[in-house]
């Protein structure tokens, strides 16, 4: 079980919050979105949003870009590819978790 | 805020634009008011084929406030571009739906109706491909609206000859596509409201339809 808080420390804090994970799960299954789409979707409010995704581009995780649409600012958000890369490891992580977790339960004495 | 589970939210992040339901809507819309106008058809040609174009029209009016609409109020997403595979089975989708309206405009008095088949493959091929993504528990409605228009299909075969003058179609390929654009109209809005509720955002701002 050691293991498994080992592993649970060195999960990356920055994808692992709740809203963030939503956001990063959205864009790695779409080439670009913008933040209407991810506020619908994650339910979040436009301060939250705006801070989370204030964060995750400061780390480098998506591009946001400012722009235009019908004369009405839009703004389109991306996954980088080091921001892909973290959230496929990421999933992997908690799937190993999972693992580990079933298979110590399954150990222990009824 | 309850938040979506991740699998739902890939769900909705890949699937964008097919959950948007209304999209179908002009579709099914044209398919019952063109049949509507069938009975025109020996009227002089401005009489025959205005009103046909009308709803073209109409139509297509209808589909770009829907898109404004849906990209206005739930956001525009730019999604993956779709594989050869998804590509192969629209080409192959047509080409079979083609095939089933000659058919069925050639042997009008077959037991059956190719067209309304093809057409609930159709429904039952696109949901597989959007419950392949993941679990089959989304879109409950989808497939049952693609059954829907297969019973239609075969109801002749069931004992109910001619059931398509109930609904004042004059031979089956028109009751068939007449059936089929009243329920896809109907399935288009059920989607819709589905995917509504889908999304957490929706149901905090109280927008709905």
């Amino acid at each position: 079980m050691v293991a498994v808080f080992e592993e649970l420390a060195g999960l990356d804090r920055l994808i692992h919050e709740p809203a963030r994970l939503s956001i990063m799960t959205a864009l790695s299954a779409v080439q670009s979105a913008d933040f209407t789409f991810l506020q619908q979707l994650t339910g979040l409010s436009v301060g939250n949003l705006s801070n989370h995704l204030a964060k995750l581009e400061q780390a480098g995780m998506v591009h946001i870009e400012k722009g235009f649409v019908n004369k009405r600012p839009n703004t389109m958000i991306s996954i980088t590819a080091g921001g892909k890369q973290s959230i496929e490891d990421h999933w992997q992580q908690l799937e190993a978790l999972r693992k580990d977790s079933q298979a110590w339960k399954k150990s222990q004495p009824e | 805020m309850n938040a979506p589970s991740p699998s739902r939210i890939q769900f909705i992040a890949l699937n964008y634009s097919r959950l948007q339901g209304l999209r179908i809507l002009p579709l099914g819309l044209v398919l019952f008011a063109i049949t509507l106008w069938r009975n025109l058809i020996h009227q002089p040609f401005p009489l025959r084929i205005l009103p046909q174009l009308l709803i073209l029209v109409a139509a297509a009016l209808l589909y770009w406030q829907i898109d404004h609409y849906y990209n206005r109020v739930f956001g525009r997403v730019l999604q993956v571009p779709r594989g050869h595979l998804d590509w192969l089975l629209y080409l192959a989708g047509g080409a079979l739906g083609l095939a089933a309206f000659f058919a069925e405009a050639t042997f009008p008095h077959l037991p059956f109706s190719p067209l309304g088949l093809v057409l609930a493959a159709s429904l039952l091929v696109d949901y597989l491909m959007l419950a392949n993504v993941t679990q089959v528990r989304y879109m409950p409605l989808w497939p049952a609206f693609g059954l829907l228009i297969a019973f239609c299909s075969v109801l002749p075969l069931l004992g109910l000859d001619s059931w398509w003058k109930t609904i004042g179609a004059q031979t089956q390929l028109i009751g068939m596509l007449r059936a089929a654009g009243l329920i896809m109209a109907a399935a288009g809005i059920a989607s819709h409201l589905y995917f509504v509720h889908m999304l957490p955002g929706s149901a905090q701002h109280g927008r709905s339809v």
